[in-house]
């Protein structure tokens, strides 16, 4: 039986990194920024953004 | 390479412990060819107490558009590590985005209108005298309404310099602006 859209949904869920949103400004704490951290995230994130761009142009 | 010249200490003083919302361009521009730069940004403004955040609309644009789960992922995880604070939600400043005569001032001073920019104008009302906001849309956020606390010009790799700017909304250029609508109104009620 094929899974149902709610099924489906939770699964694609799941698959993401979690998100947190807060309703309190005043609740907000500055923490350390890690810069090695953001620069690595960003790399991996500008190279699947030019891999799709790439696939892109050569599906086009 | 550091950013003791970007931010001068003057600027630095006055945004101390500050929160700092982030447009969509920052996020987008961030993982660009400035991700560096930016790293050396968002670093100093978080060793000067400033929090990191954005609004939940921002957020909702920044993911809106991939070509692969895999690009969605890594987005969250860049925008993970992009803010020190989860973004705030819209209903917190849900009774300044149904004020009509912020809607008013907001699309009088902006070159064109974009919900997420009015979205984010509520939050900084709101909050006003503790929040800035991080962009490099100068056409709708102009000086009739916000005051440029300071512009950082960050470098690419490539040579580009992108002009980012912290803002301020200020509460005297919202009243004057309201003032003088209501005074033009005044004079052609008369006439």
């Amino acid at each position: 039986m094929a899974p149902s859209t709610i099924q489906l949904e939770q699964k694609f869920n799941e698959s993401l990194p979690k998100i947190t949103q807060t309703e309190k400004l005043s609740a907000m704490k500055p923490v350390k920024f890690d810069r090695e951290r953001f620069l690595k995230s960003a790399e991996i994130l500008r190279k699947t953004v030019k891999e799709n761009d790439a696939r892109e142009l050569a599906a086009s | 390479m550091t950013l003791a010249n970007l931010l001068h200490p003057d600027v630095l003083k006055s945004i101390k412990h500050k929160t700092i919302i982030l447009d969509a361009n920052v996020f987008m521009e961030g993982y660009g060819q400035s991700s560096s730069a930016f790293s050396f940004l968002l670093e100093e403004l978080a060793a000067a107490g400033c929090a990191l955040t954005t609004i939940d609309a921002v957020r909702l644009e920044f993911f809106s558009k991939n070509r692969s789960r895999k690009e969605l992922q890594d987005k969250i995880r860049f925008y993970d590590d992009t803010i020190s604070n989860p973004a705030l939600v819209i209903h917190t400043f849900e009774k300044e985005m149904q004020e009509l005569p912020l809607l008013f001032a907001f699309g009088i001073q902006a070159q064109g209108f974009k919900t997420v920019d009015f979205m984010i104008t509520a939050a900084m009302k709101k909050y006003a005298t503790n929040v800035l906001l991080l962009t490099n849309d100068h056409s709708d956020f102009t000086p009739r309404l916000f005051d440029l606390v300071a512009l950082l010009p960050l470098a690419s790799g490539q040579g580009k310099v992108i002009p980012f700017g912290l803002y301020k909304f200020s509460e005297e250029k919202y009243a004057s602006l309201l003032s003088a609508s209501l005074q033009e109104g005044t004079r052609s009620d008369k006439k």
